[in-house]
């Protein structure tokens, strides 16, 4: 089945599934420039590391970037002019409030079907993407559950393995004691593999991640799916409102569901302190800084990440933080 | 007749007599770089000229080139080291399509046309982190000599990861991986990593074969197979790289001579 | 009283300034010396270099004396529009209604070089955690909250989508210091897929009808609001007129454009040009008077050309240039490098294409923002500055990258390849700050090092 890859949240993977090929929200190992997107200044080091691992990997049919992040839009013209691996740019909205734009949103989900056609994929039946669906929502209600089951960085993978291949990991290491820790939430954009070191960075120093709200994580995961009730039900209108209609996130305008979202999760976790972590270049989350300074109540640290710098630098920081809120 | 090009960099003053005829390198001189430029580029020129025995009043005519190259009051006119650079290489390896000339402060990468002309170029001289000043930092902070550091980055085990961004912060991080026991071998060799994927970044994919590497940190051992690792092409290292510059002004002044020979005949 | 075409520092502008009052030469009501503006504390006039001719002295008063124009416009209780990350639609609409002033809050972006950082704009952002990481345009956040160069707009509309995040995200954190923006959609424009009906948009490219469609309906939501607070409808016949007028300055400029770059003697500097095209998008708060300047130009332009006299030597290098500068020196530090400008995209050249008249108005104020060099692909970009550079015969191109903005951080090197392989031209990129003060030499170097390379080409 031909691999369909991507890294952004609003891209349903049960419509790629329904079309029958493979999904996969993979997540970047390296930002080295050994790809297409040979330029460093001024560029965002994830958006470099997502298009030229998804260019070097072996098997990919085609690749799918949208226009949440404005680098993201611009790495669509690398791939084209550099490479000829055939990609979709997926146009997600980033206004919400009125309906025209979640009948753009249904559009281009359709376009995006027609795109998966030439990939070799086929258009589903009917009730098909609906069956779908049911499978993923069942998935994702045990993806859920592991919460309780595991570490902060365990169930951070978990998810993104989950994103990566549609599967719930078998061999789920066992939790670890985190009484004596502070619950502190992880925010921002998307994480490279090399990231998810934060986690244990965050526990070395008397911290506990309760919350995953970076992109790879918990906060981007769509609502679970209403099963198809009549004929009349549109199962693109069900992913739409599942996805564009729930994800909050950085590039929305207004972003007060972002705010929103996270003050319910500070809320119910209690959470005593919040770090966002940021790829440099990255505008949308950077301008989040002072504003969630002035907003939270309880102490936040930014930790500026640029794919090259040893970790001796955030480490100082994360540990400085963490004997801060405790 | 004969011709000089003096190269005002911004570490070093190096000024070439030429044979105008023959093309002939007849003396060449290197002094440190200070704030009375002009007076250092002419002492210099003394210098080379008194090797050379040959009089000023025979020098036909002076081009000066390089980062202070509007200081030197006494040439008879500038031309950038692009263009000069360009000519020098061209002159030792005439079949080089791309030059990458790292220097004390700043680096560039040209593009040739097959006769030597400047196709395109880019150029870095706001930031040091792509420069051999990066080098001269890390050399004094693990207090080793320039030459010391080709040996040791063969000898690194792993790379250090080092931050490309700006060089005072990455001093900052050197003191973070000795700190942490990193060893100075692999920071060295991370260092060297560092810088030339600067360049690669700059060269983007305007790279064609044959490449020649010019400038000062070219002599720096080394730093030719990190840079060929780098950019995944053949490095060939140019004679004498510090003085490309200093012979391209000099046979553009030995160009413009005959032009001006050509029209007043 | 000598009119040869020269370029002018501020000083001798002084002294030019009371030989044209003596010859008797008329003024607008905004006329006067330019160094009353230094006085004021715009520092950079006294580095820069500015032709000598009346009309141009008009363009430089028209452009800062727009702050008096507007602080004018709320004494006399007009509404107030700022019309963000928009170039060249909204304002369109809002010049239809009799007692509406639109104008452009990120043009803030020059008042840190025109002030030499006296204004302390960019300190404002950088205390507001806006720092110089993002494009010179968060200037603007420091203009809104020090309140010293627009009153408050009665109105903020920003468009959204398919721009660039620097803006959005400045945008967004204006909001969250409690102005309330009219956000509006704009999309990633694209070609049409089969089964599409495709719509030709101005600048040649195209997209399909549906795009047009919705673009349209926000269009019509910025529109409500508009007649909201005017208490006016904007209708067809309005809007037609409003069209036609804006047409008229896009006429005025492209005619402006085409004889400063293809003269044998450029009749107009760069910097000039650089300001009167900037009229496009938002007319100086004044659509009528961007009209009297623009047609002021033109003919001071047609003479010197009908005389044979301008700038430069015939051999100065054709340069075209990429993307608008923060520092307006640096147009001066061209010319003094050898090299002219015949050819430029400011990101906006969509502006200078006249709005179709033969559709309905709303429609074709969609396609226009369609049409927006920053919504559709670099390729499109770059194949309309190549199209452009065959026109205008240009012979070397510059990509000036605004610092921190981040679209120009990857729209460079697509653009520099094409134009590289498509037309076989030399490519520099820079990068130009707010205040280039410190890397102009560096900057003399490779522009002196282009315009070396060419006049070696032109050799063979």
């Amino acid at each position: 089945m031909g691999l369909i890859v991507y890294s952004c949240p609003y891209v349903p993977a049960e419509l790629i599934v329904a079309y029958g090929l493979t999904p996969s929200r993979i997540l970047p190992e390296s930002t080295g420039l050994n790809g297409p997107i040979d330029v460093t200044a001024g560029v965002c080091p994830y958006m470099r590391g997502f298009v030229n691992t998804a260019c070097t990997m072996s098997g990919v049919t085609g690749i799918i970037l949208t226009t949440v992040c404005d680098q993201m839009r611009h790495a669509k013209d690398y791939i084209e002019q550099r490479t000829a691996i055939p990609s979709f740019l997926l146009n997600v909205p980033s206004t919400w409030q009125i309906p025209s734009v979640i009948k753009l949103y249904i559009s281009e989900l359709k376009r995006l079907g027609n795109f998966l056609e030439t990939m070799g994929g086929k258009s589903p039946a009917t009730d098909y993407l609906w069956r779908v669906m049911e499978e993923y929502t069942k998935k994702r209600e045990k993806l859920r559950a592991l919460r309780a089951d595991l570490n902060a960085m365990d169930y951070s993978m978990a998810i993104a393995e989950f994103n990566r291949t549609g599967q719930i990991m078998h061999a789920l290491p066992g939790r670890i004691a985190e009484e004596n820790k502070v619950p502190v939430a992880l925010i921002g954009g998307p994480l490279t593999i090399q990231d998810f070191n934060l986690f244990n960075l965050i526990r070395h120093s008397g911290g506990n991640v309760v919350l995953d709200g970076t992109e790879s994580g918990e906060r981007t995961m769509p609502a679970p799916f209403n099963g198809r009730r009549s004929e009349k039900d549109d199962s693109l209108l069900e992913l739409a409102s599942c996805y564009f209609g729930h994800i909050p996130d950085a590039f929305r305008r207004p972003n007060s569901e972002l705010y929103k979202w996270l003050k319910r999760e500070i809320d119910c976790r209690g959470i005593k302190g919040v770090i966002l972590v940021r790829h440099i270049w990255c505008d949308k989350w950077h301008a989040k800084v002072p504003r969630l300074r002035e907003w939270l109540k309880i102490p936040f640290l930014d930790v500026d990440i640029d794919g090259e710098s040893s970790a001796i630098r955030t480490a100082g920081r994360i540990q400085a933080f963490m004997e801060t809120v405790s | 007749m004969i011709y000089a090009g003096i190269d005002a960099g911004s570490r070093t003053v190096k000024a070439i007599l030429l044979d105008g005829k023959e093309l002939r390198v007849l003396a060449s001189g290197i002094a440190d770089q200070g704030i009375k430029q002009a007076d250092l580029a002419e002492s210099l020129l003394k210098d080379i000229l008194k090797k050379a025995g040959i009089n000023r009043k025979d020098v036909g005519k002076i081009i000066a080139t390089g980062y202070g190259r509007n200081a030197i009051d006494f040439a008879d006119t500038t031309i950038t080291e692009i263009t000069c650079h360009a000519c020098g290489v061209h002159h030792w390896i005439p079949q080089a399509r791309t030059v990458v000339d790292i220097g004390g402060q700043d680096s560039k990468v040209l593009r040739l046309e097959p006769d030597g002309g400047v196709r395109d170029f880019v150029m870095n001289d706001r930031c040091a982190a792509g420069t051999g000043r990066f080098l001269e930092v890390v050399a004094a902070k693990l207090e080793v000599s320039l030459n010391d550091l080709g040996g040791m980055a063969q000898r690194a085990k792993k790379a250090s990861a080092i931050s490309s961004m700006c060089v005072v912060f990455a001093e900052t991080e050197i003191i973070g991986l000795l700190a942490s026991g990193e060893t100075p071998e692999n920071i060295v060799a991370g260092v060297q990593m560092s810088i030339t994927s600067r360049i690669t970044s700059m060269a983007g994919r305007n790279i064609t074969d044959p490449v020649v590497f010019t400038g000062g940190v070219a002599l720096i051992p080394g730093m030719d197979k990190a840079l060929e690792s780098a950019i995944n092409h053949k490095i060939i290292i140019s004679p004498e790289p510090q003085m490309t510059g200093a012979l391209g002004a000099a046979i553009l002044a030995g160009r413009e001579g005959l032009e001006h020979v050509s029209i007043i005949g | 009283m000598n009119l040869a075409p020269k370029k002018i520092t501020l000083t001798e502008w002084d002294e030019r300034f009371i030989e044209l009052q003596s010859a008797g030469i008329n003024q607008p009501k905004y006329g006067g010396p330019l160094r009353r503006y230094l006085t004021d504390g715009d520092l950079r006039l006294e580095k820069l270099k500015f032709d000598n001719s009346p009309a141009s002295l008009n363009l430089w008063n028209f452009l800062l004396t727009e702050e008096d124009r507007l602080h004018a416009s709320r004494k006399e209780g007009r509404k107030i529009i700022g019309t963000m990350k928009d170039l060249g639609t909204v304002p369109v609409m809002a010049y239809s209604l009799p007692n509406v002033t639109a104008f452009y809050p990120d043009g803030a972006w020059w008042t840190p070089c025109v002030m030499e950082m006296s204004s302390g704009v960019l300190a404002v952002a950088d205390s507001l955690g806006i720092d110089e990481s993002f494009c010179p345009v968060r200037a603007m956040l420091g203009a809104f909250v020090t309140k010293a160069h627009f009153p408050d707009p009665d109105l903020i509309v920003c468009s959204v989508g398919a721009t660039c995040d620097d803006f959005s995200a400045i945008a967004q954190r204006l909001n969250g210091l409690g102005y309330p923006i009219l956000w509006w959609e704009i999309l990633h424009r694209r070609k049409p897929e089969r089964n599409e009906q495709s719509v030709k948009l101005p600048g040649g490219f195209e997209c399909p009808v549906g795009q047009v469609e919705f673009v349209e309906s926000e269009l019509q939501r910025v529109k409500l609001a508009i007649e909201s607070l005017a208490g006016m409808k904007i209708d067809d016949k309005r809007l037609c007129t409003g069209i036609k007028t804006a047409n008229k300055v896009r006429q005025y400029l492209r005619e402006l454009r085409q004889l400063t770059f293809t003269a044998r003697f450029c009749p107009l500097p760069a910097l000039e040009l650089l300001i009167a095209e900037m009229l496009a998008i938002h007319f100086c708060s004044d659509q009528q008077e961007s009209l009297d300047v623009l047609s002021g130009l033109l003919e001071e332009i047609r003479k010197r050309i009908s005389a044979g006299v301008g700038f430069f030597d015939p051999d100065a290098v054709r340069i075209f240039w990429v993307n608008p500068v923060a520092d307006l020196r640096v147009m001066n530090l061209l010319e003094d490098c050898g090299g002219r400008i015949c050819g430029t995209d400011y990101l906006f050249c969509h502006a200078l294409d006249e709005i179709p008249l033969d559709i309905h108005p709303m429609n074709a104020l969609a396609r226009m923002a369609l049409a927006d060099p920053m919504v559709g692909s670099t390729g499109d970009r770059a194949q309309r500055i190549c199209n452009d550079i065959g026109l205008f015969g240009s012979e070397a191109v510059i990509v000036s990258r605004i610092p921190g903005a981040s679209h120009c951080a990857l729209e460079g090197a697509i653009i520099a390849d094409e134009v590289r392989s498509k037309m076989r031209l030399p490519v520099l990129e820079i990068e130009v700050p707010p205040l280039a003060d410190s890397i102009l030499p560096s900057l003399n170097t490779r522009l002196t090092a282009l315009v070396e390379t060419v006049k070696e080409r032109r050799k063979k």
